[in-house]
This record gives structure tokens, C-alpha cells and sequence, in this order.
């Protein structure tokens, strides 16, 4: 289970995480408005997967093995 | 939502009778009362079609861990509780048809393709016609390929089956766990089969390959490996283990992460690939968490998990991966023989996944990172007393590797913003 130190870290990559889901959803409606997306890298593909999600659905977790 | 208990005793356990642990009906008590939540309807059904395997993993959480309700179970399903399930199956469909677009039907064991063609091809005809209109069926299967023959591969075209193939690696890394009963390795086996899976007439019923994690193996060279078949998904399971039972690397020190270790460098070596070789659904789940979307695995995140399974006796369970904590732990006490599946949307267990993160332990909630790694995986939270309220034995794993990923992730992310 995480430390104190260890929670400083957790609480620098949220804040990394927040920032980059914002960056990432400027970034996708830009991409959309554009359509020019043709990154084929795995971050382009991610990009892809989140400018083309309903964020009005909550899609259930599906079983993994 | 109030604050839930952590555990509710309901005698003493010193005098040698039941402790109820986490979660209870507490939970559904609080669920009720929040007007915020909201049942979510099942919506992907792992079918036990059948309980032996050919195989004898030696970690199988089926035959090899805490539990050993297979053995007073039917061998296969019989076409009675077939009826039975499809039954329940389209009285569920057609009660929340409005709130479900796709259901999903996994065909599970043992080695399902042990069930026999008849079976299954009587299976997907039943389920198809209980499903209703406007709702797609979408039928899986977990295979270890051994049996993946020419009839078996036309089988699975007719009945339109799409299957994941359980492959740890190359032939050292695959036989070290993956054996038959005789201690005999499956690799060549497995690897025969799925080459007839992968030919260009069957290739778009492979649905991906399932990798369990063993660390004392190379990770590139079993990610190279996997990745030569092409496969449309991968997928890296850690190992089954709670704190009771940990995993087989585990060593009880919050420093040492030998999970996030191995998969770190696949990680990097997927990631900077110019072009995407396939997806990865550990890295794919947990890319989309930190650019603001929602997993859709049950791994990571802290979306609804709207699964059941169904075992040979008509036994309408929790996902067996709960197996791995202890004997019983997937067992609801209900049955397609006598019960709808309605009446388990108000279980305990099954609220308890579907309530994000109020249904996180007290460490789990006050961790910055929670929405993303969602307490990990439910199976491998078990502790006893306490139930699965408690942050995953991977946590530190879990940590390092989702700190690793954002900080890939954001640095692109942010300098393209620039």
C-alpha cells in the first residue's frame, strides 16, 4: 500500500493525468474538427478511441481472462 | 452515499462459525439511498460449458486455487440448463433492452471446445432466439487452441464464435505452467492451433491472445513472440492472488514492484512503435483513463462491471476469478433453474461493483490515482476479514505502472498541445 512519499508521487501523476485529459480533449476536438487524424502510433490510436467515445455512456468493465 | 462498513459480523469467528465479510448487505442498503446510483443490468455471460480441461495449469484459478466447487459439478452443461440459461438470458434481454445495445456471451471452462459440437451449436441457436431485436449478440470463447481442429474452426464459423487463445510466451515460457496432466508441455499444441485460427479463412474469428504474467521470463522476448501471430488484441494477466495468497513474485515490500517491472518495458517498446502493432488492453485501458475516457476492462478503472457466469449446474455465479480468495467466493446461491437474473441486481456482490468508487476501501479512496487504476482488480483485493475492501496486492505494481504510462503519455500529449 502506498506511503506518504509515495502518495506526493500519486498526487504529481494525477495532476500530470488531469492535465493531459484536458490537453488530450482540446487536442481530439481539434483532430475531429480537422479529420486529419492519420497517426497510426498507439497514442494516435488512443487519441482516436477518445475523440470517437459517447461521453454521455458509461460503458460497462467487461470480464478480462 | 453514507459510509459503508468495513465488516459486519455475523457471529464470532473465534467460536468457529461464519464471518460475514465485505461486502454485505450494507452495501445495498447505502446503494438504495443514494438517488445518484443506479443498477446496471448484465450484460456479458460466462457460460462454463464445460469444467474439465484437457489441460493442468498449475495456476488455474478453477482447479488449482482456494475453491474446488468443480468437482461436484456436472462435466458439461446439459441441454436442460442450456434452456434454462437462454431462458433467463432473454427475460434479462428483454426487460432492459433500452439500456443494452450489446450483450456478450463467453464461452468458458475447463475447455469449452471439450463440450462437444453438438452442445454449442444447440447453445448459440438458443441464445440467438432469445435475443431481441436491436440488441447485438456477441459470442466468445477462452480457449487453450489444443483443440482448435478443421471441424472445430467450421464449428465456430457456423455458430459465428470469435476466440481468445491463452498463450504465455515461447515454448519455455508456455510449457513451464501450461502443461496436461502428465506434466507434458501444450506448447506445440496450442501453437498448431493457433496457427489454423490465424489462416486467412478463419483469421477474423481471432479475437486476441491471453498472456499470464511469469516474471522470471523475458518480457520482450515474450512480447516479440506473441505479437509474430499477429494477434488483433493482447492482453497481460497478473497472476490470481489476494493478501491472503499472494502472487508468485510478491514479496510483501511497497518498494519492490516486479510486475510493473516486466511490463514497463513492453510497454515501451509498444508504445514507441511508429505504427501500432496491435492493442494492448492493459495499455490501451489505462492510456484512455488518462486521456479522460472510461476502461472498459474490468482491470482498471472504476466503471460498472455488468458480468455474470453461469456454471454446468445452472449455478448463476460471480465471476470465477473470485475462486481464487477462498472456497464458495463465487457462489450467489442462485440458480437459472429457479431464478431470474433480475433477482441478482440487488446481491451484495453484485452492487458492490457497480458503485465505483464508494465501493473502494478507505486507502483506495484517498489515493490521487483511484479513477484510473479503479482498486484493480476485484479478485485480487480478498483479504480475510475484510473481504474486498482493500486496495489490490498490486498496488505498488499498479502504481509504478500507471505512473510510468502518464507520464509517457502526457509528455506527447502536452508537448503536441504546445
Amino acid at each position: 500500500m502506498p506511503n506518504e512519499s509515495n502518495f506526493n508521487h500519486l498526487r504529481r501523476i494525477a495532476a500530470l493525468a488531469a492535465a493531459t485529459a484536458a490537453a488530450a480533449a482540446a487536442l481530439t476536438v481539434s483532430a475531429t474538427a480537422a479529420s486529419a487524424d492519420t497517426d497510426s502510433s498507439a497514442l494516435g490510436a488512443a487519441l482516436d478511441r477518445v475523440a470517437s467515445d459517447d461521453l454521455t455512456y458509461t460503458p460497462p468493465r467487461q470480464f478480462s481472462s | 452515499m453514507r459510509e459503508l462498513p468495513l465488516v459486519s459480523i455475523s457471529s464470532k469467528a473465534s467460536l468457529g462459525t461464519k464471518v460475514v465479510e465485505w461486502p454485505t448487505k450494507d452495501v445495498v442498503d447505502a446503494a438504495l439511498a443514494d438517488p445518484q446510483w443506479q443498477s446496471r443490468p448484465f450484460v456479458e455471460f460466462v457460460l462454463k460449458v464445460h469444467s474439465r480441461c484437457n489441460l493442468s495449469c498449475d495456476y488455474c484459478y478453477v482447479y488449482e486455487m482456494a475453491d474446488d466447487s468443480w468437482k461436484g459439478n456436472p462435466a458439461t452443461m446439459s441441454k436442460a440448463t442450456v434452456d434454462q440459461a437462454a431462458t433467463r438470458f432473454g427475460e434479462h434481454m428483454r426487460a432492459h433492452s433500452d439500456d443494452i445495445p450489446v450483450a456478450k456471451v463467453v464461452l468458458h471452462g475447463g475447455e469449452p471446445l471439450m463440450a462437444g459440437p453438438k452442445l454449442i451449436t444447440y447453445l448459440t441457436e438458443r441464445f440467438h432466439a432469445e435475443t431481441p431485436p436491436g440488441i447485438e449478440l456477441d459470442i466468445r470463447m477462452t480457449t487453450n487452441a489444443v483443440l482448435l481442429t478443421p471441424d472445430n474452426l467450421r464449428l465456430m464459423r457456423e455458430c459465428g464464435i470469435h476466440a481468445y487463445v491463452s498463450l504465455d510466451g515461447g515454448r519455455e515460457a508456455h510449457n513451464r505452467h501450461r502443461k496436461y496432466a502428465n506434466g507434458r508441455g501444450s506448447y506445440d499444441a496450442t501453437i498448431s492451433g493457433l496457427n489454423a485460427l490465424s489462416a486467412p479463412e478463419y483469421r477474423d474469428l481471432f479475437s486476441g491472445l491471453l498472456c499470464t504474467i511469469d516474471v522470471t521470463n523475458d518480457p520482450i522476448d515474450v512480447y516479440d513472440m506473441l505479437v509474430s501471430h499477429e494477434p488483433p488484441m493482447l492482453d497481460f494477466l497478473l497472476p490470481n492472488g489476494n493478501w491472503n495468497e499472494p502472487p508468485p513474485a510478491w514479496d510483501g515490500d511497497s518498494n519492490t514492484t516486479p510486475y510493473a517491472d516486466w511490463l514497463i518495458p513492453i510497454f515501451d517498446r509498444w508504445y514507441n512503435a511508429p505504427v501500432r502493432q496491435t492493442s494492448i488492453r492493459l495499455f490501451d485501458e489505462i492510456i484512455n483513463l488518462v486521456l479522460g475516457g472510461q476502461s472498459r476492462a474490468e482491470t482498471v478503472g472504476l466503471a460498472p462491471f455488468q458480468s455474470l457466469t453461469i456454471d454446468t449446474n445452472g449455478s448463476i455465479d460471480f465471476c470465477h476469478q473470485l475462486k481464487s480468495a477462498f472456497n464458495g467466493a463465487a457462489i450467489t446461491g442462485h440458480n437459472v433453474s429457479r431464478d431470474s437474473l433480475d433477482a441478482l441486481l440487488l446481491q451484495p456482490g453484485v452492487v458492490a461493483r457497480q458503485m465505483g468508487v464508494h465501493a473502494l476501501c478507505d486507502t483506495c479512496k484517498a489515493c490521487p490515482i483511484r479513477n484510473i487504476c479503479g482498486g484493480g482488480l476485484y479478485a485480487h483485493r480478498y483479504k480475510v476479514g475484510t473481504g474486498y475492501l482493500n486496495p489490490s496486492v498490486y498496488c505498488a505494481d499498479l502504481s509504478r505502472l500507471i505512473g510510468h504510462i502518464v507520464e509517457r503519455v502526457a509528455k506527447d500529449v502536452l508537448e503536441h498541445d504546445c
